[in-house]
């Protein structure tokens, strides 16, 4: 099922409007929501930026049953062969991001890109744009470089982390096998890969294949919200379908109660 | 009305023996001699990517090299400041950056030669002597908001390649699915004639993808390219951020461009110019303001563009066209 362009504006609107109006307490890892470029071309898109705390994700890794020493040579393996149904169901359009647990003693750090992050964590901006070709939303994963002095000289000029790090940042175990082949199994999770075309700025960004968000979104617009604008609607589901595999969901708050906020 | 197969064949047949002279020279902030390096000279297939130049390029400026450990794969080319993206063909890249003057092909004789092999063999022979178009290769100082970042096994060109596929295999047919079918002995046949430039291995598997079984050709894969100055509209809620806007900001326009009109006309190239960049193509039938380059040559606003994918598209499947502004 295909979002067109004005639905897509529309809900853009409103959900940056509507996040806006949420509580420090309820805003989750978002730390801004802004729309870029003029609405008429095609080159606009949403940027959300989060910042990913120091520290977060291993232990919630450890917790989901993956093992540590063969994360590195093994995790995609172990994955595959399993092939369970839990890894092929889509995810649960309403869970909540994983995010911010507390901290493991001795648990390995992979919750930071070196040269990438600061005290804060790693700052991220997911740009959300609307593809013409697929007519529905993609997501492009760019790192600001942060503002301090940089690790290295090389660091300078490459503003993308290597995959394996955004990889060990974002991606729970469960889904790493996914997210580096879709062709792993029968889901409708998209590839994570590394495209030298982000619509808004020309350059270089990871981005979540849009080939079979239609299909997707098919079997999850199934679920009745009730009452929401279609295309914020659509726009929420989405991100429950493409947001797990790199901890991106929409906040508390945003369709707990959309009563009496603007939008 | 659609042009003959052969024809469709002899024009794609020019189109994959289409080449540009380069001449490459090594950074002087990578050379370790007070005096540079001497040019490597090659003739590159113009459907064919920088990319795949690397290893040999690497083995002859090696010798030459600041930092003799560097890798093939950490190196990136520039044509006067502009570095050049890995994932554009090479013709894409010269039509966008070269400033050279497409060819202008003659009128049609009659209407179904607009994208016909005579004209395409007319128009090389215009009597100018190409001139090489000279790059610079650099080992450092990676401009890494700019360009993806290569790897030692070439999965990066792969992944990107593969992606474009898909996306006009959907445009082509509203599913990925003839792609998604692919056997991994056509998959990797298919990447193989890539780099190898092969054009019979390339149609073996390229014939699955254009004419998959039960479809219906509903789309043209099309992207536009529109050189950009770094300003942006003021009126803009907020301004794309100027840092990401570099030397060579190109504007790339896609739109589903449907095979025929409401009125059950073909689609030609000025119509859909005229659809989705009206402003810049206030005509179908002449470019007033700006022309459509195409493999160097102006391309008529009179082609058939369901033609024109078949025989003119890019390996990837995309015609990728230059929009180069008149006067």
């Amino acid at each position: 099922m295909s979002l067109t362009r004005p639905e897509f504006l529309s809900a853009a609107r409103t959900l940056t409007a509507r996040w806006q109006t949420l509580p420090a307490c309820e805003q989750g890892d978002w730390e801004d929501v802004r729309w870029f470029g003029n609405d008429a071309e095609e080159t606009s898109f949403l940027r959300i930026t989060r910042v990913v705390p120091t520290t977060t994700s291993n232990d919630e890794r450890t917790r989901e049953g993956d093992d540590e020493d063969n994360e590195v040579d093994g995790a995609g393996d172990h994955d595959h062969e399993d092939s369970d149904s839990s890894a092929i169901e889509p995810p649960d359009p309403l869970a909540l991001p994983r995010h911010k647990s507390s901290t493991t003693p001795g648990a390995r750090d992979l919750s930071t890109i070196t040269g990438y992050s600061n005290l804060d964590g790693t700052r991220i901006h997911c740009d959300i744009t609307h593809s013409p070709t697929y007519q529905v939303p993609v997501l492009y994963l760019t790192f600001p470089s942060p503002a301090y002095p940089l690790a290295n000289e090389k660091q300078k000029h490459s503003p993308l982390p290597p995959a394996e790090s955004v990889f060990d940042l974002l991606v729970p175990g469960p889904y790493q096998a996914q997210l580096r082949n879709p062709s792993a199994g029968p889901t409708n999770l998209p590839a994570l890969s590394l495209t030298g075309a982000h619509p808004g700025t020309d350059g270089p960004a990871y981005f979540l294949h849009p080939c079979r968000t239609q299909e997707g979104m098919e079997r999850l617009l199934a679920v009745d919200l009730g009452g929401e604008e279609e295309g914020l609607r659509y726009l929420g589901l989405w991100m429950g379908l493409v947001g797990p595999g790199v901890g991106l969901g929409m906040p508390m708050g945003m369709f707990a109660d959309g009563r009496g906020r603007t939008g | 009305m659609s042009a003959p197969s052969s024809t469709i064949n002899a024009l794609q047949q020019k189109i994959w023996t289409g080449s540009l002279p380069l001449e490459i020279r090594l950074a002087a902030s990578d050379c370790r001699t007070y005096d540079e390096s001497d040019a490597y000279l090659i003739q590159t297939p113009r459907l064919s990517y920088l990319a795949f130049l690397l290893p040999r390029l690497h083995a002859f400026f090696a010798a030459s090299l600041i930092n003799p450990d560097v890798s093939a794969h950490e190196a990136w080319l520039d044509f006067e400041g502009v570095p050049l993206k890995w994932h554009y063909p090479l013709g894409l890249l010269y039509d966008l950056y070269s400033g050279v003057e497409p060819v202008h092909l003659p009128a049609p004789r009659r209407r179904t030669e607009d994208v016909g092999s005579s004209n395409i063999a007319q128009a090389g022979n215009t009597g100018i002597e190409p001139q090489p178009w000279r790059l610079t290769i650099h080992y450092s100082d990676f401009p890494g908001d700019q360009l993806i970042q290569l790897d030692g096994e070439g999965r990066a060109m792969q992944d990107s390649f593969i992606n474009a596929v898909k996306e006009a295999d959907f445009i082509r047919n509203g599913t990925a699915r003839a792609v998604m079918s692919l056997s991994k002995q056509d998959s990797d046949q298919l990447w193989k004639s890539v780099q190898s430039h092969n054009l019979d291995l390339f149609n073996s598997v390229n014939t699955k993808l254009l004419h998959p079984p039960g479809t219906e050709l509903r789309h043209v894969p099309l992207k536009l390219y529109l050189p950009t100055t770094s300003t942006t509209d003021p009126s803009a809620t907020d301004s794309i951020p100027e840092e990401t806007k570099a030397a060579g900001h190109i504007r790339v326009v896609q739109s589903l461009v449907p095979v025929q009109l409401a009125s059950k006309q073909p689609q030609t190239l000025g119509t859909a110019l005229n659809s989705v960049l009206p402003t810049i193509f206030p005509s179908r039938r002449n470019p007033l303001l700006a022309q459509p380059v195409l493999h160097g040559a102006a391309v008529p606003m009179g082609a058939n563009l369901a033609d024109l994918g078949r025989a003119a598209g890019y390996l990837d499947g995309f015609l990728h066209v230059a929009v180069v502004m008149l006067g």
